[in-house]
């Protein structure tokens, strides 16, 4: 015997065996006179042999597939010129999956929120650098949307509030300020653009604008030191420029001849604090005196200066004129 | 058969589409019941099989001679499927198999068989409860028919570790199922 048998496994493996068991040749005499010599090992033998008839009754399952078919569509494939890879199916999938991330994209694409980049300010200025190094400040409580596309096609952005551009020159690329009610479209130059509901004003400090309403299509080229402004039912009017429009950025002031409250009210949006007039004595007062850039202390002890009765008390931000 | 089977392979080189043709018909169906034990999109078995053919006819001039076609045929459509699932999956699953594979069915059994249909029940759970390797050997083994030496070549193992496998496999369906009716018999014990 060239191989020792001990248990089932012994059995299974050795091909004689199996022979033996499917053909169930009963004069095998070796196997027959194998159990006799060996009477311990009967309950193994008697195990594998379950063992090989279950595993032998294995059955393969039933197909429904045409084999007729098939093989025309090999030979057909294989009897073309080209080297066509056979992948329609599997690619079907993948096309299915790329037309439906380009759908949603384009679906999510209409939302604002997805479209554009959104910069807004708190009661502080915000400074917004563009990626054609355009600067855009963002006067208190404003908000800028940049197209995600801004400088592919067209220079395009969306205001609310006051924003004062300088936009960087670029004759090929229009530079875009949406609002509410018009457009103002340039090709690099310095600008404010305010805007209110209903309301929008546009002054120039350098270069050339165009100022369009979307309504009536009303259009105004501006150049430097010109302002115009547009009511939605009213139209659009010229102005004469007002000297202080850059103010609430530059922190440049020329005050001629002013009446106070006005003043106060330019000197809160640069500084960003609030002025309470207590006195109504001090509303008739006209002042005239620049500034440039001072510090609100100095500002402050100006005042005084200039109305030796006034008295400016300071609470938390609010500044209290006496 | 070996003979026979470099004949027919020689004149598949040679460019001979009827022998060719014969090859495919005489073995799409155990080819497609292999690959249906790893791959469940008959769809996609069908398009391997398409493209495991049509490379073998391009490829033919090229190829080293074959005299087993069948195992030649399993091996490759296994190296094939094995692909397409690493490309798909994108991970490592031990020896390629996943353990989801070559899963072993009530039918796969001859229900007419002389034996109990609960000793087959547990034959099959213990056949499923070894690593997906094993039970590969098992189909390959009873089901196809292959002796080890071809199912090392196909599996590109060497004879010895395919007997090994097979070895292990069957030792542990044995204690397997002599545990359940051990287990059967402490359960009768203690209801009593």
């Amino acid at each position: 015997m060239k191989q020792e048998f001990r248990k089932a496994e012994d059995f299974i493996i050795d091909p004689c065996f199996c022979e033996y068991v499917l053909q169930q040749k009963d004069q095998d005499e070796f196997w027959s006179s194998f159990i006799e010599h060996h009477p311990n090992l009967k309950s193994e033998f008697e195990k594998a042999t379950e063992l090989v008839l279950m595993l032998n009754s294995a059955q393969k399952e039933t197909l429904v597939i045409d084999k007729q078919a098939e093989l025309k569509r090999l030979l057909h494939r294989i009897n073309q010129p080209s080297k066509l890879i056979l992948l329609t199916r599997r690619v079907s999938k993948y096309a299915a999956v790329f037309i439906a991330v380009v759908l949603s994209l384009f679906f999510l694409y209409q939302f604002d929120a997805v479209k554009y980049k959104s910069y807004s300010s708190t009661h502080l200025n915000q400074s917004v650098f563009l990626d054609d190094s355009t600067n855009v400040i963002l006067n208190s409580f404003s908000s800028l949307q940049v197209s995600r596309f801004y400088g592919f096609f067209n220079r395009e952005v969306k205001l609310k509030g006051e924003a004062f551009f300088k936009v960087t020159p670029n004759p090929n690329k229009k530079f875009q300020v949406k609002c509410n009610d018009c457009n103002v479209t340039v090709l690099g130059t310095q600008f404010n653009v305010n805007t209110t509901p209903n309301h929008t004003q546009v002054s120039v400090k350098e270069g050339k604008v165009a100022f369009t309403s979307k309504a009536e299509k009303q259009q105004q080229i501006l150049t430097k030191k010109m302002h115009a402004s547009y009511h939605v039912g009213m139209g659009m009017e010229l102005h004469e420029f007002d000297i202080n429009a850059f103010a609430w950025e530059s922190g440049e002031f020329v005050f001629n001849d002013q009446a106070l409250p006005e003043i106060l009210k330019l000197l809160e949006a640069y500084y960003k604090v609030d002025f309470q007039l207590e006195n109504s004595s001090f509303e008739a007062e006209h002042l005239s005196f620049y500034v440039s850039k001072m510090s609100l202390d100095e500002v402050v002890s100006l005042l005084e200066n200039l109305l030796p009765d006034l008295e400016v008390e300071r609470k938390q931000g609010l500044y209290i004129l006496n | 058969m070996a003979i026979s089977d470099q004949l027919i392979w020689n004149k598949i080189q040679q460019g001979n589409q009827e022998a060719f043709s014969l090859v495919f018909i005489d073995q799409y169906d155990d080819l497609f019941r292999y690959a249906k034990r790893f791959e469940k999109d008959e769809a996609i078995i069908k398009d391997l099989i398409q493209d495991l053919f049509a490379n073998i006819w391009q490829k033919r001039k090229k190829l080293s001679s074959v005299d087993n076609i069948k195992a030649y045929l399993y091996k490759s459509l296994r190296n094939q499927i094995l692909n397409h699932h690493n490309s798909k999956r994108l991970q490592i699953v031990s020896g390629n198999l996943s353990e989801t594979d070559f899963l072993f069915y009530t039918d796969d059994f001859n229900q007419e068989e002389p034996f109990e249909q609960q000793r087959k029940k547990d034959l099959i759970q213990a056949i499923n409860e070894l690593p997906a390797r094993q039970r590969e050997v098992i189909y390959l083994k009873y089901f196809q028919g292959f002796d080890t030496e071809e199912i090392s070549m196909i599996l590109n193992q060497n004879n010895q570790s395919v007997r090994n496998n097979l070895h292990r496999a069957i030792s542990k369906l044995r204690q397997n199922m002599v545990l359940d009716v051990f287990v059967a018999a402490v359960g009768v014990v203690e209801c009593l």
